[in-house]
């Protein structure tokens, strides 16, 4: 998977980055002084990471904890986001990541003590819920296995009942997940797409069935989970698809005991939209209907939206899902 | 631009010595040569040592004459890092170009080349350097970013860059960066120079094959329409986009009916357009939904008189109307298209009501 590891010379003791380090036994490394002195310094096509990706351990330094853009979850609540990595392994199409930093390679920060420490000084300043997601530049899940950071996030969330965590992956890889014991307040949510999408857009992410599979083992053991419908891609017969996610989803899971179902459209800035052209030249998202919107994103006219939105928002409350459980994302 | 034209840079003499030898290359100029043989022109320029000299060898051939593709070839420094080890006299493609000013001041543009993995050679990036990097004490500095390093490279990006045009990089390892260079350059040029060549050739060949392909005329298809340049390009991103909806050429023929549309007795420039609209119908099958729909809504508007507008993109709830009265009945007509017109349909609609 990776190439290479770069490991900043404050962390080379820490357990993990041993852990990480004995795992990858024949794996080439190079201590560094700063992330910042090596990542994104120089611009590196996104698309190496398919051939030569490399892996940062260090520590995230300024803002740790950040405020999330509107619309970013349920709403009425505040939302923040936090960093614990940059980039992802997934390659996903429309992915905004491609457009954001000048490098795919991963970078993990191991400093989540000083990220915990943020993360109650922003809740000392709230009283009511506060959310935190985990994974606004990363997969939240799809590394858990290296990185070992859930008991930490448990423990410390299992404190703060009034503190929410989302944890949001395309991933299957609940193993380390389930060592733990659920916790009401930490919410994992998956995205998902109709396996034949996922198929076309979403490249090197686990199959639908293996999701859902995940997901199961996960609400049977009692932990709460979401699921977002997000990004929707349009294609002629997109009702049907989504009639069968919906069936599967039925299948695999009680849909009427999730958190939330979020929707939200594909959109991209038109940075990440020149992005997908450059990189993924044959890939039909670049037939999709999309125009420039009011906010400079590139996306399905407002109607299209709408309707593609109100379809499959029908088709969630066919299955009795609650409709204060289903909120649209970034719209 | 009919011929496809390659430009092949060098920097040295000693480097290019078997393309010289073994290729039918023709001095045209000092330190420019060509082989035109009938399809392709090579252009094969000495560029000299330096960043300098090549942006400015390079800058003048290519405003000279266009080019499909540059490629760099020669032999560089290798310092090896975690991963990257490589031996003397090996052959390897560069992926990007870096450009560092000294050993503190790596310059963050770098150039990506069209490396292509069908060529089986490892690949690596590279630092240009404004000076040779002849001690090891500099080497902790360049390796986290690349293993390689030569004096040229990133300036043919930065052309290429400028010219638009693709750019290759394929390199020989002659030394490690370490000041033990000249010597064995001199004695190992002719070895390298071969290896070079036999890596152009597989290249050119793997070129020459993409650009067949990526040549296939689109408007072959369609030799009864008489198309602008403008029209052609429009056909050609249609088309292109169609294709990745998994549309055929023959299925679009008929669901456009092109047959009738080319058997109709108008400008040809016409045709086309009516054409590229019906392809562009298909292409957008909502777009053309909504605008039937707001068309029809607002059929009494325009019969009025009234020049209607929407916002783009439709993301305001608005309607744009322009009219010029010049009589009472024109006014009258008007007042009445307006209050018969059902703003809360066009509402729902814009709302994604009532959509396919
Ligand atoms: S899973 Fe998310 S972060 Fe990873 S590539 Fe896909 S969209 Fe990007």
């Amino acid at each position: 998977m990776f190439s290479r590891i770069l490991i900043e010379n404050e962390v080379k003791d820490l357990p993990t980055t041993q852990k990480i380090l004995k795992r990858f036994p024949s794996l080439p490394y190079q201590f560094i002084d700063r992330i910042d002195d090596v990542f994104g310094r120089v611009k590196k096509p996104y698309l190496q990471k398919r051939q030569n990706l490399q892996l940062f351990l260090g520590k995230k330094r300024g803002q740790l904890v950040k405020e999330a853009p509107d619309a970013y979850g349920l709403a009425g609540e505040p939302h923040y986001y936090f960093i614990h990595a940059y980039n992802c392994i997934y390659e996903c199409e429309y992915c905004y990541l491609q457009g954001y930093f000048h490098s795919p390679d991963i970078v993990l920060f191991l400093n989540h003590d000083e990220i915990a420490i943020e993360i109650q000084n922003t809740l000392s300043r709230h009283e009511g819920t506060v959310w935190f997601h985990a994974g606004e530049f990363s997969d939240s899940l799809a590394l858990t296995h290296l990185t070992g950071e859930l008991p930490f996030y448990f423990d410390l969330f299992r404190k703060f009942p009034h503190a929410k965590l989302e944890l949001r992956t395309k991933s299957a890889n609940t193993r380390e997940l389930l060592k733990q014991t659920p916790c009401p307040n930490i919410v994992t949510s998956f995205s998902l797409s109709p396996q034949e999408r996922i198929k076309k857009t979403d490249l090197k992410t686990p199959s639908l069935k293996h999701r859902l599979l995940a997901m199961r083992e996960l609400q049977e053991a009692g932990f709460p989970l979401g699921i977002h419908l997000d990004p929707i891609i349009h294609e002629d017969n997109f009702e049907e698809s989504y009639q069968s996610l919906f069936a599967e989803m039925d299948h695999y899971l009680d849909l009427t005991s999730l958190e939330y179902i979020s929707m939200g459209v594909v959109r991209f800035t038109s940075n990440v939209f020149h992005q997908v052209k450059k990189n993924y030249p044959d890939s039909e998202l670049l037939a999709a209907e999309f125009s420039s919107s009011f906010d400079g994103k590139v996306r399905y006219p407002r109607p299209f939206r709408q309707w593609i939105l109100g379809k499959i928002r029908d088709i969630a409350l066919g299955y009795d899902v609650s409709p204060e459980k289903v909120y649209l994302c970034m719209e | 631009m009919d011929k496809t034209h390659l430009i092949l840079t060098f920097a040295h003499r000693g480097e290019a010595q078997s393309f010289l030898k073994e290729l039918p290359f023709k001095s045209i100029a000092q330190d420019h040569y060509q082989w035109d043989d009938g399809a392709i022109i090579r252009s094969l320029i000495i560029t000299g040592e330096g960043l300098e000299n090549t942006t400015l060898k390079l800058a003048k051939t290519l405003g000279d004459q266009s080019a499909n593709h540059l490629i760099n070839l020669g032999i560089c420094g290798h310092i090896p890092r975690a991963g990257e080890e490589f031996s003397i006299g090996q052959v390897i493609q560069v992926r990007t170009a870096m450009k560092a000013e000294s050993t503190n001041d790596l310059v963050f543009k770098s150039y990506t080349t069209s490396s292509d993995t069908k060529l089986k050679l490892p690949q690596a990036d590279l630092i240009s350097t404004v000076n040779r990097v002849l001690d090891k004490k500099n080497h902790a500095k360049f390796s986290p970013f690349a293993s390689l390093v030569d004096r040229e490279a990133w300036a043919i990006g930065l052309v290429a860059d400028h010219y638009q045009t693709p750019f290759s990089v394929i390199k020989v390892i002659s030394d490690f960066a370490d000041g033990e260079f000249c010597q064995m350059v001199k004695d190992d040029a002719l070895i390298w120079s071969d290896s070079l060549l036999r890596e152009y050739l597989k290249w050119e060949a793997l070129l020459l094959d993409q650009e067949k392909e990526s040549d296939e005329s689109f408007t072959q298809d369609f030799p009864e329409l008489y198309l602008t340049v403008s029209q052609e390009r429009t056909l050609s991103n249609l088309l292109k986009a169609l294709r990745l909806k998994g549309r055929e050429v023959s299925s679009l023929k008929e669901e456009t009916n092109y047959n009738e549309i080319c058997a109709q007795k108008i400008h040809p420039k016409k045709k086309s357009k009516i054409f590229l609209e019906s392809l562009k119908d298909i292409l957008n099958p909502l777009e053309k939904e909504l605008r039937d729909r707001l068309s029809q809504q607002t059929k009494l508007l325009s019969q009025a008189g009234f020049q209607v507008r929407f916002d783009q993109g439709f993301e305001k709830e608005v309607l744009h109307l322009n009219i010029s009265l010049e009589n009472e009945e024109e006014y009258k007509r008007a007042i009445r298209a307006l209050e018969q017109y059902d703003f809360k349909k066009f509402q729902k609609t814009i709302r994604g009501d009532l959509l396919v």
